[in-house]
């Protein structure tokens, strides 16, 4: 088991290592001066001596190898570059954006994923009766709108004819609530966004437990278990969800490395400040070293999402835990 | 009610109801077995065998439906059973072993557990104590090291390791009624020895009731006390076991026992023809387009069970009219 995780590590370490040589080059390669990626297009304001500055502190006299190998040590210290737009370090803008991506996007994976498993379990359960075709036709389509004209619905709704719920940010400005105050505040500002990204992440969800339960349903050994004169809960909850999840699990652990980047439609629409509507604010200002930064940090999670999954499902699958024994 | 029998099915018929039409998986089944005594249940390949075994426990699933029959156990007819108690009852005073050893184990539950859980959703008893008689029996059943055979997932055992499995499963809560749907395909002959033993024992100490399905008629000798003979979902031939061998009466039995193979036996005959689809099944003899001794009176209607000898019951149409077979023979 030890040399299993072992060997996994090591893969995804070169994968990562990849990404970040990729990262690393991809302005480089890029037409025009690198110091204009760096500083957007407010380098013809700036006087010979700021260029050389810039490009000293950067590095970008340096020959190549040693340019990464300080990219590397920089990366390590949590030092993701400068954006000139906001005269800030990168790190500074994302760290504020973060939590709010995380808040909305992991919420909203994490109620999906709740009333997918419980809603497609009780569909295949149910097979073909009316709540079954009732659900099945519901999420296929909520599948097919785009979330931003769900979204648009949603704020017109609930938003500005009903007022019951604020329809952009994620705090009332100058409202200075503490306390529970606060919490409620931003819960009320929760509302729309998080409807909106779980009505359109449930239905995969919702589909693949469905056809998977549906196929253990199949499977002689359920006949086997009430042969046995199991219980009908334990043969749902031992033997079909035991089977059934296995691949949720897969297609929950992949979601949820793009937590992190969110849904740029989602944030947009609401103008929710996190980092999915950074990257779209980011593209629209040239920003490009908050843009490098937020798309590492989006492959670095897709990364380290498919380590865990590959880690944790062994746990899960006795079999390929017994077949991991004996490849080496 | 009824006598000694522990079990008796009553004019049952499954039927699959497909795309393609109604499939007459079991139809008009009826039999009875004695506690303690060992019916084997022969047939070809697709002729309802299984089905019927899954109709007596009531887990057939769509689109087959159990149409009509009755299942008495115990006094009680097992189809009108509400399901709560009909749960109750499987597992302890009815249990099944399926045909295919491997897919009836899940592969995500250790062996333990499955054994473990099949004792506590029936009887109060503790964890350990249905564990260790877990593997008391599967020592009894001849597999090595049982303990850790507990641990063991069903991936890591051989087809024969599984089948004991499951037959530890059957018979651990000691059910009044065991139905072995083809117990020994994975097992070579000297554990098979050893098993159809161990089940003898057990069928003579428990006093149960056994229904054996089987290609194998070396096993029907050796476990059944009478046989029936299957035919395209209906039940051709019902004899002591002796006399089934000795004095078979339908000519689809004679040509089963030709075709397979047994002891003392030179040559094997294979039977002519296809089985009949059970789709649509003609209402008259099912055999009649296979039987080498089909007159005309044959056409037109079903042949019903008659009896040839004690305990013996066949149902073709040479047997109703032994007159007009003489004339029509000549
Ligand atoms: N789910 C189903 N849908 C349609 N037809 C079915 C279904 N299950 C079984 N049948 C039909 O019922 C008939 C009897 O099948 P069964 O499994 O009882 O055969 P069997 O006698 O056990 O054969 P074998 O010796 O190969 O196990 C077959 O002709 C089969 O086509
Ligand atoms: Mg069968």
């Amino acid at each position: 088991m030890l040399q299993f995780w072992g060997r996994k590590l090591m893969q995804y370490g070169l994968v990562l290592l990849l990404t970040l040589a990729l990262n690393f080059s991809l302005p480089r390669l890029m037409p025009g001066s690198p110091l204009q990626l760096l500083a957007g297009e407010d380098v013809g304001l700036l006087s010979r001596a700021e260029r050389e500055e810039i490009m000293a502190r950067h590095g970008l006299d340096q020959p190549l190898w040693r340019q990464f190998t300080l990219y590397l040590g920089q990366l390590a210290k949590g030092d993701l570059g400068y954006s000139y737009r906001q005269r800030r370090p990168v790190a500074v803008i994302i760290w504020e954006r973060l939590p709010w991506t995380v808040l909305l996007t992991g919420s909203a994976l994490a109620l999906s994923a709740l009333a997918g498993v419980v809603c497609g379990t009780l569909a295949a359960w149910r097979r073909g009766r009316i709540s079954d075709l009732g659900m099945l036709s519901l999420f296929i389509f909520l599948d097919s709108m785009p979330s931003f004209w769900l979204g648009m619905i949603l704020v017109a709704l609930f938003g500005s004819s009903l007022r019951w719920f604020p329809v952009f940010g994620a705090q009332s400005p100058f409202a200075g609530y503490t306390g529970w105050a606060a919490v409620a505040d931003v819960l009320h500002h929760l509302a729309l966004p998080l409807t909106t990204l779980t009505l359109v992440t449930i239905a995969g969800l919702f589909l693949t437990v469905r056809y998977s339960t549906l196929g253990v349903l199949g499977e002689q050994y359920i006949t086997v278990a009430r042969a046995k004169g199991l219980p009908e809960g334990r043969i749902v909850f031992r033997h079909v969800l035991r089977n059934a999840l296995l691949p949720v699990i897969t297609l929950f652990m992949l979601s949820l490395g793009f937590v992190v980047s969110g849904a740029t439609v989602v944030e947009t629409v609401f103008v929710w400040p996190g980092l999915g509507r950074l990257m779209f604010e980011a593209v629209l200002q040239r920003d490009y070293p908050v843009l490098q930064a937020a798309f590492m940090m989006v492959t670095v999670c897709v990364i380290a999402a498919n380590l865990a999954a590959d880690l944790l499902y062994p746990l899960a699958d006795p079999r390929v835990r017994i077949e991991g024994r004996h490849v080496r | 009610m009824f006598s000694t029998s522990a079990l008796k099915v009553h004019n049952l018929s499954t039927h699959f109801y497909t795309r393609q039409g109604v499939v007459k998986a079991v139809d008009g089944v009826s039999f009875t077995v004695e506690a303690g005594h060992a019916l084997g249940l022969v047939g070809e390949s697709g002729c309802g065998k299984s089905v019927t075994a899954l109709s007596i426990s009531g887990l057939v699933k769509p689109p087959g439906r159990i149409n009509s029959g009755e299942v008495w156990l115990n006094g009680r007819d097992l189809l009108k059973t509400p399901p709560r108690e009909l749960r109750r009852l499987r597992g302890r005073e009815i249990a099944l072993v399926f045909q295919d050893p491997l897919a009836s184990l899940n592969p995500v539950l250790s062996v333990g557990l499955q054994l473990v859980e099949t004792v506590l959703s029936h009887e109060k008893v503790s964890a350990g104590l249905a564990k260790k008689m877990a593997v008391v029996q599967l020592h009894r059943m001849g597999l090595p090291d049982p303990d850790r055979l507990m641990r063991c997932y069903p991936l890591e055992l051989s087809g024969g390791m599984c089948q004991r499995v499951l037959l530890t499963m059957a018979l651990l809560l000691h059910p009044k009624v065991l139905i072995l749907d083809e117990p020994t395909t994975a097992l070579d002959t000297t554990v098979q020895a050893q098993i159809l033993s161990e089940l003898k024992r057990l069928q003579e100490e428990l006093k149960m009731a056994v229904i054996l399905v089987t290609h194998d008629m070396g096993v029907i000798a050796a476990m059944a006390d009478s046989v029936a003979v299957m035919y395209a979902g209906s039940i051709v031939e019902r004899a002591p076991v002796a006399e089934l061998f000795d004095r078979p009466a339908h000519p689809y039995t004679r040509a089963l026992l030709c075709s397979i193979p047994r002891f003392g036996q030179e040559a094997l005959v294979p039977i002519k023809g296809q089985p009949p689809s059970l789709l649509n099944l003609p209402d008259e003899c099912a055999f009649l387009p296979r039987c080498p001794e089909a007159f005309t009176a044959c056409r037109g209607k079903r042949p019903p069970l008659t009896t040839v000898g004690p305990g013996h019951t066949a149902a073709c149409h040479q047997l109703c009219l032994p007159a007009m077979v003489e004339v029509s023979k000549r």
